[in-house]
């Protein structure tokens, strides 16, 4: 959904991942990193790019990105832990540890975009998320007048959700 | 004239002891808190790190909780640090209404996770436990030993989670939104995290050699530390003289990979350009530089890029982490009250381990602690993975008026 | 040589999740890091641990690898020598 309008419908009720891979192909990406990133920054990436793909570069480059989430990078975790816990088995990944950081997702977004302003991630409950992205742009003390990318996402197992607001 | 952000308190705990004076003490004489892993059942005994040499038992005693409290690691840890900050400030008397929490972590209550993680499969025996694992959760179980908070979050951006959170606090007291704010981090050491960085190679088989040329990784650490701050209006009503004060900071996506930093230095040249821009001074006005300085081959080159880019005469620099190892989420503010210490007391610590200077770069860290040295800002770096750069700008205080 | 040649491309595609591609599509010649396939730092520490969790070989120098993973074939070829 966009601006209360909803862009796009998986009759793919059940599969997350699937329902990620439909928007990229929705989108008519052509970004193989996408690939490589755990769900949260899956999600977060696709979000940002549905509100971000039509800006002009001179004004994405010191945008900045407030995020915040709940379940911190508990996906990516359950992942890297399943690939140390047994000892007959050892075999961390290291692809898989780079996600269990929850502010990647940021990274990606920034690298996409060519993005350097301000970021940051917060772990909050999820009833702060609306009290999060009604946030006004100078808490997070910006000086000077730059856009902002504020959003609240979470992934955890089956349960998804993201909801991003861009602001000037 | 804006208000100026003052720091009236600040409690640390680490490899180096287990407040602000053992620390002073271990840097004025070389010792480095790096060595053997304790307390942890990890398979990788033979690796360095820089643990809090005081097992959860005794941690308990010290901040006052029963030995059957159900409470994590990390939570103990940053509970007696925060402490050590609130009884600086002489806070609880202060009076104040509103009082914010920001606190840096990553691992919250996981090292916990890890060890009662089979008996969660298959009995009930510790799922007490489980809820101590979120991030957010240790935030206010540590909040919740301290006091109540009118704000309290959790910030997690990797390594530069603590440095974040006293950006968010500064801004808040520029708001008028809290009376004072209590920010830092604390994160101690997990296996999943031991193996994690062992998956990247870039631990050191040794303890970590941060800017020399045979550097071999991050010698890892746990800790906590706090800062209390509040504006100088604040202080000057209540009558309380600032350690310093926190006069720039910046922050700045590198945006070049999720773990790599940028060969140019990129972000790290955007953050520290901020952080002078908002304390007005000149690269030459810094007195010295804590850097982020973890030792490995790509930070310490391309931190070391950017800092040669900025500042035409690189002022002394160190990076402490050779005395704490790397405390991750918590390394911005251990090593700012490291630095702060220094400040007070008029000395630079040294780099520890370092023998050949990079060919990269024209400059070396600090090689030994130089005693009755004076300076009056100093720079403190901190840069975590997903290319989050933070620089803060600390100043010795002097009254304007 | 040529089914452990094939075996390491699907092995590469699934572990590297390199989306859309097919063994077909990889030149066993042609260099995986750089140009070629586009692989980066970390996804040459996960071929350390395909080569030592599929072929037991343990590498504890990843600056050995770059020689090593030149290409699927040397890859291949020093999997031939070192494998247990």
């Amino acid at each position: 959904m966009k601006d209360g309008v909803v862009l796009f419908e998986s009759t793919n009720k059940t599969d997350a991942n699937l329902f990620l891979k439909e928007i990229y192909k929705f989108l008519e990406l052509n970004y193989l990193k996408f690939f490589k990133m755990d769900h949260l920054s899956k999600l977060g990436f696709l979000a940002a790019e549905f509100l971000l793909k039509e800006m002009p570069k001179e004004n994405l480059e010191f945008m900045n990105i407030y995020l915040a989430c709940s379940s911190s990078s508990l996906d990516s975790d359950i992942e890297y832990q399943k690939t140390i816990r047994d000892k007959e088995s050892y075999f961390p990944s290291p692809s898989v540890f780079v996600y269990t950081l929850p502010n990647i997702v940021i990274g990606e977004i920034a690298i996409r975009f060519g993005i350097h302003g301000n970021n940051s991630m917060f772990i909050i409950p999820p009833y702060q998320k609306d009290e999060f992205l009604k946030t006004p742009n100078h808490f997070f003390q910006d000086t000077t007048i730059n856009p902002q990318l504020s959003g609240y996402l979470d992934y955890l197992g089956d349960h998804y959700k993201a909801e991003f607001i861009l602001k000037y | 004239m804006a208000d100026r952000i003052c720091i009236t308190g600040m409690g640390i705990v680490s490899a180096l002891g287990e407040n602000k004076y053992e620390t002073e003490d271990k840097l004025l004489k070389e010792k480095s808190g790096i060595g053997k892993l304790v307390y942890l059942n990890s398979i990788h005994k033979e690796i360095p790190v820089g643990m809090v040499k005081i097992p959860d038992q005794k941690l308990k005693s010290k901040v006052g909780v029963d030995q059957n409290t159900i409470i994590a690691r990390t939570t103990l840890l940053g509970i007696l640090a925060a402490r050590e900050a609130i009884i600086q400030a002489k806070l609880l008397g202060a009076g104040y209404k509103k009082i914010g929490f920001i606190s840096g972590t990553t691992v919250g209550g996981m090292e916990k996770s890890e060890q009662y993680y089979l008996d969660f499969l298959h009995n009930d025996k510790h799922n007490e436990y489980i809820s101590l694992h979120d991030c957010g959760a240790c935030t206010e179980d540590i909040a919740k030993h301290l006091g109540n908070f009118e704000f309290c979050t959790t910030i997690s951006t990797a390594c530069s989670s603590a440095a974040n959170a006293i950006i968010l606090g500064a801004n808040m007291l520029k708001l008028g939104l809290l009376d004072a704010v209590i920010v830092g981090g604390s994160e101690c050491i997990t296996k999943f995290h031991l193996n994690g960085f062992n998956t990247l190679m870039i631990l050191d088989k040794g303890p970590c050699k941060p800017f020399d040329a045979n550097r071999g990784g991050i010698t890892l650490g746990e800790g906590a530390a706090y800062l209390v701050m509040e504006t100088e209006q604040n202080c000057d009503l209540r009558q309380i003289k600032p350690l310093c004060t926190l006069s720039g900071y910046g922050n700045a996506c590198d945006a070049f990979h999720q773990t790599a930093s940028s060969p140019d230095g990129k972000g790290a040249i955007l953050s520290m350009q901020k952080a002078l821009e908002m304390s007005g001074l000149e690269p030459s006005d810094i007195g010295y530089i804590n850097a982020h300085g973890t030792g490995t081959q790509n930070n310490d080159l391309s931190e070391g890029v950017a800092i040669s880019t900025l500042f035409e005469k690189v002022p002394p620099i160190s990076s402490t982490k050779s005395f704490t190892g790397h405390t991750t989420s918590a390394a911005g503010a251990v090593e700012t009250v490291i630095s702060i210490i220094a400040m007070t007391h008029n000395f630079l610590p040294a780099n520890l381990n370092f023998s050949e200077k990079m060919e990269e770069l024209n400059f070396e860290p600090i090689k030994t602690t130089i005693k009755n040295y004076s300076f009056d800002h100093f720079m403190k770096n901190s840069f975590g993975f997903g290319g989050n750069n933070t620089s803060l700008i600390f100043s010795k205080y002097k009254n304007n008026n | 040589m040529e089914n452990l040649i094939l075996e390491l491309k699907e092995q590469i595609i699934e572990v590297l999740n390199l989306e859309g591609m097919t063994p077909e599509d990889i030149d066993e010649n042609a260099p995986l890091f750089g140009d070629g396939l586009g692989l980066d730092s970390i996804d040459a520490l996960e071929l350390i641990v395909l080569m030592e969790k599929n072929y037991g070989i343990k590498l504890d120098d990843p600056n050995k690898g770059k020689v090593i993973f030149t290409s699927i074939k040397t890859m291949a070829e020093y999997i031939q020598e070192n494998r247990k």
